[in-house]
């Protein structure tokens, strides 16, 4: 019986090519608009490290000037989202979390130790400890993290993304091979696989969904290289600071680290958040720490959530798109109207000969669906296109939250069959009422 | 006119298909007017002046090398050298670069005791010549001599020498008569400064602070181990200029250079991400318009094969072509017309929401207008179509029975 | 087979209430063919159409095969339709981008037959109007007459015990028309009871019995040789 239901509707559509055309590129329009502005939206708010992002936490402390606050943010007092020099030396060597990490940024000259020195270029860094990589799950193609003695003695050794290994070595196995970075041998011992988590939470707003830092570098190497803070990252101070004079900047107010802790459940948050505190209390105690104690630790959605990672932007986008895709639907609903009022005559036939409402409910059903599935299929098509445009559009963001998976795609088709049929309910109902009698007069 | 009675009748019979259209409308319109709102909205933040001679000045970042006096030497060296070249009307050095997202901040305050501080400002400090060659105007008191620039390893603030601020800081600070600021003491942080010339435009080195307008200027120029150059060029090839400075910063050993880049590049990178959003709601804006166009056509189009035998008779009983298309026109005119007073309605709500979720700005009610225009204009001329083709309905449809 | 006793039918509408039918008493035995005659506008169709379960009635009761229809749902109407009565009607009401086979088919595929089984039935109402060797052509490409037969292979197609036919004639010239009569009688003689609104006294006097409908009022019963023409 559905296959008769739908051999009717392709006739039906075929009879009217202007109409079936209007009404399928209407519903095209509309889907391709929303799922484009949805893709990116999606793709933007990802879980960047599932299964664990409940377990990782961001700490921010109260370490600000007793005279100012650092910041309002909607209207109250913020506290920083960096750390001081001290403060993350002094957590990290406390380990009270099952693993933490500190983070932190560089730019220099940088190039294979046996490239000549006109191929150095300007490279950013990723100062970091070793737990980072097994705390973000970042795959490794050779070789391995460095070791805990590593970061306490700050060796110059060095992890490479894919990419860089791939400029420097041309991807080949570098392990053991040395490259000079800001005029000090660093010696590979390990490459990453592709690693593009998204978005890249662990940093600031501006890098989350840019291309990630390919060189990482034990933390303590950096400090032991003297290197002063480069102009790639942000430095929040007060009091006394030469910001040339890397010691002075140790021992300072200024805020630059990034602090990140792997619990072993979600559970155990209060317990660190406590230790946290008495941290603070045992620093207030020795004269730091003057303000209002507002510190605090945020897991990986708190943290995109709180650094509006996802800019509003998107999410008005996807409103303005889904009240397009209604304006779409409305129209598609008025040629359905249209379309099923021009076939009085046959209802009213179909009727006399014995069908019944819910044979005439069918029949329009299966002509929607038809219209819904090839609205879906040409507005995944159409979608496509839309998000290689806004990839390019978007050059700066990442090319991935531009890329559909399958998810979306059966999305896309469930809803534009889904949309397209609730908007035809009601021609499917108008047509149901007409009397048997009243069209077969003339046909 | 006096169509207007029996078609307001006809829609009021037909119901649904005129109400579905405007429907539509109303949506459309309620999408449109935000969206057109928001798209003008990126289009000045966008387009926002810079005060700088953008289109004239490139700049880029190099290392200095070895103890400190060596490194300030050789700075000094290499920017008499440049200023030198044929292809350079000047060159300075400055502690941050506008559009760069790299800088300095401070609090600003008029009483130094004062609890909380009035704005935040974004802080350049450099050569004293750099407002004359970043192309910035003096509207008001004077800007720096060649005595007043001092060469340190830090800001120097605690030496009042004197700062130029931007007029949007001054109007901040004297809401009433920012010239009042002349001459007035002003905190950054702790540090006192009087202020002596106040510039038109400057904008930050973030574009997308809010206080981005907020700018001081300072003129002591700061050697350090990564030092920013801004040369304006002179001539048209700023291509050569850029050779030129290369060759001679490259003649000193170890050194690296880093961005080199015209600020017509940094400006259009700050703002890439307002720049593919404004594309964005441009497209959605265009959509809209076609897909309004679209619905009208395709409802009129039907409507008019519905009513064939209707014109048909209409013609017989001597209607003209031209009674048929004011017919039709004035019936899509009644439609859009109550659609797009129905979409006012919902504009107004859809912008309040906005606003309360989003934080945007209300949409001032000349948009509502242009709105208007565009819906008005996009569905007449969809309409056109249809009703000369129903005109051309012979009358003689009217007798046709079958 | 049918029985009709004080049918009504009143339409109402904003300001009019129009009287169509009044106080119906009609009884037809199966395979009986009856002519229905009267002037336009009389309730002739309506009549017909409250015959074929298209339309409902106001007041009274109306027996189908010994089945009281007022109690039925829209669904059993439109099944007893489809089993019971066929109809044919004066533009013929052909789909036209369905070809000869499918618009005969169409009430075969509301029922649950077997696809061979529809095609059998199809394939035999169309012989016996004479079409069959044209059933996958269009409606378009035959002539009325060739049309009407294919209306009427439709009403066969389900083997109803009952056909009504509303002025089966009305679009056609005298040849075709006395065709499709001719066709009609062969088919009454087949057992198929037909009730047939017409406005040619000539072929309602082909018919068992005339009955004419005037203003609403039905006059029953005058034997087809007393009406002259």
């Amino acid at each position: 019986m559905l296959r008769y239901y739908f051999k009717l509707a392709f006739i039906s559509l075929k009879k009217t090519p202007l109409l079936s055309f209007l009404m399928i590129a209407t519903i095209a329009i509309g889907i391709a608009a929303t799922m484009v502005t949805y893709t990116v939206h999606y793709m933007m708010t990802q879980d960047p490290v599932p299964g664990k992002s409940d377990r990782l936490f961001t700490v921010h402390l109260s370490s600000w000037d007793p005279n100012v606050s650092y910041k309002l943010k909607d209207g109250k007092e913020d506290i920083p989202i960096f750390m001081t020099y001290q403060d993350a030396t002094n957590l990290y060597a406390d380990k009270k979390a099952d693993k933490q990490t500190i983070i932190s940024f560089h730019k220099t000259m940088m190039r294979a130790a046996e490239q000549p020195s006109g191929m150095a270029t300007m490279t950013y860094l990723r100062p970091t400890t070793h737990e980072f990589f097994s705390m973000l799950d970042v795959p490794f193609l050779f070789g391995s993290p460095w070791s805990a003695s590593d970061d306490s003695q700050g060796n110059p050794v060095v992890v490479l993304s894919k990419k860089k290994n791939q400029q420097l070595f041309r991807g080949e196995n570098s392990l053991g091979k040395e490259v000079l970075i800001g005029g000090v041998l660093y010696r590979v011992v390990g490459v990453l696989d592709e690693w593009t988590p998204l978005p890249r939470f662990y940093t600031t707003r501006s890098e989350a969904f840019r291309e990630p830092r390919g060189v990482f570098i034990p933390f303590q190497s950096s400090i032991q290289n003297n290197w002063s803070l480069s102009t790639d990252g942000s430095v929040y101070c007060w009091g006394e600071v030469d910001f040339v004079d890397l010691e002075s900047v140790k021992a300072s107010e200024c805020v630059w680290l990034f602090y990140w802790v792997e619990l072993s459940s979600a559970e155990q948050r209060e317990d660190y958040l406590a230790y946290i505190n008495r941290y603070a209390q045992e620093q207030r105690a020795m004269g730091r720490f003057q303000r209002e104690q507002m510190n605090r630790i945020l897991n990986v959605a708190e943290y995109i959530e709180y650094n509006e990672v996802v800019r509003k932007d998107g999410r008005i986008a996807i409103w303005l798109s889904a009240a397009f895709l209604i304006a779409c639907l409305l129209n598609c609903m008025s040629l359905m109207m249209t379309k099923f009022h021009g076939k009085g005559a046959e209802v009213g036939l179909r009727r006399a000969i014995g069908a019944s409402k819910v044979n005439i409910a069918w029949q329009f059903s299966c002509e929607t669906v038809i219209v819904g599935v090839c609205g879906g299929v040409i507005g995944l098509l159409l979608a496509q296109l839309g998000l290689q445009i806004t990839a390019q559009v978007y050059s700066h963001l990442h090319t991935e939250l531009m890329e559909m998976n399958l998810e979306l795609v059966i999305m896309t088709l469930v809803l534009s069959v889904f949309s397209s049929s609730l908007f035809g309910l009601y021609p499917i109902y108008r047509a149901c009422q007409i009397q048997p009698s009243s069209h077969l007069k003339s046909l | 006119m006096k169509d207007l009675k029996p078609i307001i009748k006809s829609l009021i019979r037909e119901k649904t298909g005129p109400l579905l259209l405007l429907l539509q409308i109303a949506v459309t319109y309620t999408v449109l007017v935000n969206a057109v709102f928001m798209l003008l909205q990126k289009h000045e933040e966008i387009h926002v002046s810079s005060g700088l001679a953008e289109s004239e000045l490139f700049w880029f970042q190099m290392s200095l090398h070895g103890e400190p006096e060596e490194m300030k030497a050789s700075l000094f060296r290499d920017l008499e050298a440049i200023k030198s070249l044929d292809t350079v009307k000047n060159a300075v050095t400055l502690n941050s670069i506008p559009f760069s997202e790299w800088g300095v901040g401070h609090e600003i305050r008029l009483d130094r005791n004062a609890e909380g501080f009035i704005t935040k400002a974004a802080f350049y400090t450099g050569s004293h010549d750099a407002a004359e060659t970043l192309g910035l105007k003096l509207i008001a008191g004077q800007g720096f001599e060649l005595s007043d620039e001092r060469r340190l390893f830090d800001f120097g603030l605690d030496t009042p020498s004197g700062i130029v601020i931007s007029k949007a800081l001054a109007e901040q600070l004297y809401p009433l008569d920012w010239q009042q600021v002349l001459g007035k003491t002003v905190y950054l942080n702790e540090d006192a400064q009087v202020v002596k010339g106040v510039v038109e435009h400057l904008i930050g080195p973030w574009s997308y602070w809010e206080n981005s307008n907020y700018n001081v200027l300072f003129s002591t120029a700061t050697v350090s181990s990564e030092v920013f150059l801004m040369i304006r060029i002179q001539g048209e090839s700023a291509k050569q200029s850029m050779q030129d400075v290369m060759r001679i910063v490259m003649q000193e050993p170890n050194r690296t250079v880093d961005h080199l880049e015209m600020l017509t590049e940094s400006r259009a990178s700050a703002y890439r991400s307002q720049v593919a959003a404004y594309s964005t709601l441009k497209a959605v804006v265009i959509g809209l318009a076609l897909i309004t166009m679209l619905g009208v056509f395709g409802q009129a189009r039907f409507a008019i094969l519905k009513r064939r035998k209707q014109i048909g008779t209409r013609r017989a009983l001597g209607a003209s072509r031209i009674a048929i298309v004011r017919y039709y026109l004035l019936e899509n005119a009644v439609i859009n017309l109550i659609g797009i007073a129905l979409g006012m309605v919902l504009a107004i709500v859809a912008n309040n929401l906005l606003i309360s979720h989003f934080n945007l700005l209300p949409v001032p009610s000349i948009y509502l207008f242009y709105g208007s225009v565009i819906i008005f204009g996009a569905g007449t001329l969809a309409v056109v179509q249809p009703a000369i083709r129903a005109a051309s309905i012979s009358p003689s449809e009217a007798t046709r029975s079958v | 087979m049918l029985k009709m006793s004080n049918v009504a039918k009143i339409y109402v509408t904003d300001t009019v209430k129009t009287q169509a039918l009044r106080s119906f008493d009609l009884e037809i035995e199966a395979g009986e063919f009856v002519s229905v005659v009267g002037p336009s506008g009389s309730g002739k169709t309506t009549f017909l159409n409250i015959a074929g379960l298209l339309e409902d009635y106001s007041e009274g009761n109306y027996y189908l095969n010994n089945q009281d229809v007022t109690k039925l749902t829209d669904t059993q109407k439109s099944r007893l339709r489809n089993e019971q009565i066929g109809f044919i009607f004066q533009s013929f009401n052909l789909i036209p981008e369905l070809n000869l086979f499918d618009n005969v088919e169409m009430p075969l595929r509301y029922r649950s037959f077997s696809a061979k089984e529809r095609q059998r039935r199809v394939i035999d109402a169309l012989t016996k109007v004479g079409l069959a060797n044209r059933k996958s052509h269009y409606p378009q490409q035959l002539s009325g007459g060739q049309q009407q037969r294919v209306a009427i292979a439709r009403a066969l197609a389900g083997s109803p015990s009952f056909l009504l036919a509303d002025e089966p004639t009305g679009n056609l010239d005298s040849n075709m028309a006395d065709g499709i009569m001719s066709l009609l009688k062969d088919i009454n003689a087949s057992g198929t009871c037909i009730l047939m609104v017409t406005h040619d006294l000539e072929q309602a006097h082909l018919a068992d019995r005339i009955i004419e409908i005037k203003d609403g009022v039905l006059t029953e019963g005058i034997p087809s040789q007393n009406v002259v023409a």
